[in-house]
């Protein structure tokens, strides 16, 4: 393994901008202080000073929305996120592989790739009724066409060579796809995963919505009935914060899984 | 792209923040302007659902109650409750229609609402809200459905918190009952697949389940105010609405009185389903069949207090409210 040796050259500031780091970080805060600032000065009811909405924060959510709400719904993404992952990745790895595969799949996935996922909630109700089965289904939904897109680019992109190279070390179909095929496509289904986050969080949201006994989508559409603005206001937040937590976890993970992918 | 320098680039940034923040509190604080003008006449931006729940804007409408009262009436129909404080709020409409629980949650967390007229009136023999069961369902009465999920179409409004009334009432701990929030129109369904075993339902979709084989068991409005009338929902506004506009809420008031006597009047019945069938795009079978709502002709404390003691009651206010501070004065 080399090690490279960061030099002026090889790492230039973010985007070739000659702005310090620091900079990304004041508009957030002045976006927070102007907040803060609209809410104690314009006194409007809809629009509660940042400090409220986090002392509500404070106040409400440890324990008891965490344990009621959070849980439920970090559970449902979690489930929904693996799930989808698995499919899809198996599904796309195989259809890149399997041209006969492709030829079949295709118009049906296709079509079913075009639908707006949220559209398929009052489907899943039908189907599945209003338990988690319902709710891990919808955000499968949604999030398992990205991954298998670029699980599909992936498979595709291994060079000819070396799946020629493996086949005549003997290798089964299937040991090619697990040791030749799987590798070579993960920076893609990488990729694909990092799309399906974020996509994975507003399915979670979505199938709250309908029929639900807790979660933050539960959480957010109850307080709104209510009236209750300083509450949507922290599960706005939250879902904020969540969002970026997630991929921040997923960028980790990701630079210590495939640190060799980008000297590939 | 050229790099932008780095002041320009700040100075920039900062001017579309103060422009969004700006646009924020401007929208959040969109005011209430005088409606009455300078001949005399009101003009008012009505919001409602298309339902029988909130349909005396179409009957004034359509029959000329508001025009010859001086009240020239824009009625902005809205897809859900939800959208009608929305409507409101935002000044979309000046006066919208509710219900006072929602009116008193608002209030409960410093939203300027006040209520103006009387919407529909409960009574015992036409209580408006059904428990219904599907069609084989074993559930007899109240008692039997400890351990069971009933749906609502929104929880801790009128209907749950009834609901729960009815059943801590009855000797049933709530607490050993699930609800599960679902639009009208997936409750029956919902019924039928078994993912529910009760809905509470209004009509239309009460008679569509009768038809479908359903059986009404309880009537949870009968647990709000002791089989008493009370008015559940309601015509309100913004108190900075009803403040700068006496007259227009004192006009309105008494075109909405005539409205309701109008609609109440079982003469006019044929011309009030033609105008809810028109209204709520209903099948003239359907709009024909289904029970006419009794709409009140005042707003009097005593006819919501009930409904704000049981939120307080269930949790849902955090304390008593008096329903007199909650209904626009007005003048006559």
């Amino acid at each position: 393994m080399t090690t490279t040796t960061p030099t002026r050259r090889a790492r230039p500031a973010r985007n070739g901008s000659t702005v310090p780091g620091w900079v990304s970080a004041v508009l957030p805060v002045v976006l927070l202080a102007l907040w803060e600032l609209a809410g104690r000065v314009g006194g409007s009811v809809y629009l509660p000073p940042l400090s409220r909405v986090l002392g509500r924060f404070a106040r409400d959510w440890f324990p008891d929305v965490v344990v009621h709400d959070l849980l439920p719904s970090l559970a449902r993404f979690a489930a929904g996120f693996v799930l989808a992952a698995a499919v899809g990745i198996v599904l796309g790895l195989a259809i890149g592989t399997f041209r006969t595969l492709d030829d079949y799949l295709r118009p049906t996935l296709e079509f079913l790739r075009a639908l707006p996922a949220v559209a398929i909630l009052p489907v899943a109700v039908f189907v599945l009724g209003l338990g988690n089965a319902m709710r891990i289904a919808v955000i499968v939904f949604g999030v398992v066409f990205p991954v298998l897109v670029n699980a599909t680019a992936g498979a595709r992109s291994v060079r000819p060579e070396r799946v020629d190279a493996a086949r005549m070390f003997g290798l089964s179909r299937v040991d090619i796809a697990r040791r030749v095929v799987l590798p070579s496509a993960l920076p893609m289904i990488s990729a694909g995963l990092r799309v399906a986050l974020p996509i994975a969080l507003i399915m979670t949201v979505v199938s709250e919505l309908v029929g639900g006994q807790n979660g933050l989508g539960f959480y957010l559409t109850s307080h709104q009935q209510m009236f209750d603005i300083p509450a949507m206001f922290t599960a706005v937040i939250v879902l904020g914060v969540l969002g970026n937590l997630l991929n921040a976890a997923y960028s980790a993970a990701e630079d210590r899984v495939l640190h060799w992918a980008r000297h590939a | 792209m050229t790099p932008i320098p780095g002041a320009l680039r700040a100075r920039r940034l900062a001017g579309t923040a103060t422009a969004l923040i700006g646009a924020v509190v401007l929208t959040a604080c969109g005011g209430a302007a005088p409606v009455t003008g300078d001949d005399g006449r009101i003009a008012l931006t009505m919001a409602t659902v298309a339902s029988d729940s909130c349909a005396q804007g179409f009957f004034g409408v359509d029959q000329g109650i508001f025009a010859a009262h001086g009240i020239d009436v824009t009625l902005n129909v809205v897809a859900g409750v939800p959208e009608l404080a929305a409507a409101v709020t935002s000044g979309q409409a000046n006066v919208a229609c509710s219900a006072p629980t929602a009116i008193a949650s608002g209030v409960s967390q410093g939203l300027p609402f006040t209520m103006i007229a009387p919407g529909i009136a409960y009574t015992r023999d036409n209580p408006g809200s059904n428990l219904v069961v599907p069609a084989g369902s074993p559930i007899g009465d109240v008692a039997d459905l400890a351990g069971t999920t009933v749906a609502v179409n929104a929880l801790n409004t009128l209907p749950h918190l009834a609901s729960r009334a009815m059943l801590q009432d009855s000797g049933v701990d709530p607490e050993s009952v699930t609800f599960v929030n679902l639009p009208f129109p997936n409750i029956a369904q919902a019924m039928e697949t078994g993912q529910v075993q009760s809905g509470l339902l209004q009509s239309p979709f009460t008679e569509n389940a009768e038809a479908a084989g359903g059986r009404k068991i309880a009537s949870p409005y009968d647990f709000v105010n002791g089989g008493e009338p009370f008015v559940y929902t309601v015509w309100f506004g913004t108190t900075e609405f009803a403040g700068q506009n006496p007259e227009a809420v004192a006009q309105l008031r008494e075109a909405m009185a005539e409205v309701s006597e109008w609609a109440n009047d079982p003469a006019n019945a044929d011309a009030r389903r033609a105008s809810l069938a028109a209204a709520t795009g209903q099948t003239a079978a359907t709009a024909s069949t289904a029970p006419l709502s009794n709409y009140g002709t005042e707003l009097t404390p005593e006819l919501i207090q009930s409904q704000l003691d049981l939120q307080v009651r269930f949790g849902t206010l955090p304390e008593p409210v008096d329903a007199a501070t909650l209904i626009a004065t007005g003048t006559s």
